[in-house]
């Protein structure tokens, strides 16, 4: 019974601890942190700005070296492509000639064989 | 001059100033920013820390309170005062903190990494600080309330800690939580039935002699 009647007055005693509470309050010195962190932020933005702009420079530098790297190995690559067939209608003009001179392709040739 | 009559004419007069202040902050005038800021500097430390019981986070918070003042005065509709306006963005930005915080405790993983690399002011342990304004000889029983009162829903919270802790009245505090009066009223009372409650249950785990 006193055991509860104990705990009755302690749950009252904790609600009305802070009936009495004094308000916290900053020091005298919180208006210049304040005014130090505005203006650390807007310099931070001016820097975070100029950062911005430099990687925005940087990838448009980036973008137009792929650019021209491409451009110079398509010019490259397709004086290749010529010589490349010139050299294959070589290759396939000196073979025609010599299966000529040796009728390796020639299919009527057992034909021609019995006929003569 | 009767009563009713005067409380009018100087919440009239209240409000021209206010109309004035606003007006220079709108043209960032820094003289009205520091008017303002030394006129709320203490009534939003004072909220922010009955939210957050840490005085790092309410400096923390409160000066980012004055900095969103800085940068939306031009958005603040005169609909509500300016000290209504101020304590709004004062709840709002405390209970952010304090679900990040939330947040941040349920990834046991993540928090284990921040312990590891964060520097030792932001593990401040929440119970063993007190509110500076608690008498000595009720410290260990507001310590015991603040923890209770973190229990509570959010809405309750918001209620009770405003109208206890700050002091503002049920109309204030229906004005910055923008709900009917009978609402803060049935909100305060519900807090304090519940924490009625999870004091009886508290002192019944931790038997007093």
């Amino acid at each position: 019974m006193k055991k509860r009647t104990n705990k009755h007055e302690e749950v009252e005693k904790t609600l009305r601890s802070l009936d009495e509470l004094e308000p916290a309050k900053t020091d005298a010195f919180f208006y210049s942190r304040l005014t130090a962190r505005l203006e650390n932020r807007n310099e931070g933005r001016y820097e975070l700005n100029g950062k911005t702009e430099f990687g925005f420079k940087v990838a448009v530098a980036a973008v137009l070296a792929m650019v021209s790297l491409n451009l110079i190995s398509l010019i490259q690559f397709q004086p290749a492509q010529t010589e490349t067939a010139e050299v294959e209608a070589t290759t396939e003009d000196w073979a025609e000639e010599f299966t000529a001179s040796y009728q390796v392709l020639d299919l009527d040739y057992y034909e021609n064989l019995e006929q003569e | 001059m009767p009563l009713t009559k005067v409380q009018t004419t100087y919440k009239a007069t209240k409000r021209i100033e206010e109309s004035a202040l606003i007006e220079q902050l709108s043209q960032g005038s820094e003289s009205a920013f520091r008017a303002l800021v030394n006129d709320h500097k203490d009534r939003v430390y004072n909220t922010c820390m009955g939210f957050l019981r840490n005085p790092h986070d309410a400096e923390d918070v409160s000066q980012e309170v004055f900095i969103e003042v800085f940068d939306s005065i031009g958005d603040f509709r005169e609909d509500a005062s300016l000290s209504t306006w101020i304590y709004r963005i004062a709840v709002t930005k405390s209970l952010e903190l304090i679900r990040y915080r939330k947040r941040k405790k349920r990834s046991g993983f993540f928090q284990a990494l921040n312990a590891m690399f964060s520097e030792p002011d932001d593990n401040i342990d929440e119970a063993e600080f007190m509110h500076p304004g608690v008498e000595l000889e009720n410290k260990e029983r507001a310590r015991i309330l603040f923890d209770e009162i973190d229990k509570l829903t959010e809405k309750q919270k918001v209620a009770f800690t405003l109208q206890k802790v700050e002091g503002l009245s049920y109309q204030e505090v229906a004005d910055v939580m923008e709900i009917s009066l009978p609402a803060v009223e049935s909100l305060i009372h519900r807090a304090k039935e519940n924490l009625k409650k999870q004091l009886h249950s508290y002192y019944q785990q931790n038997e007093i002699d």
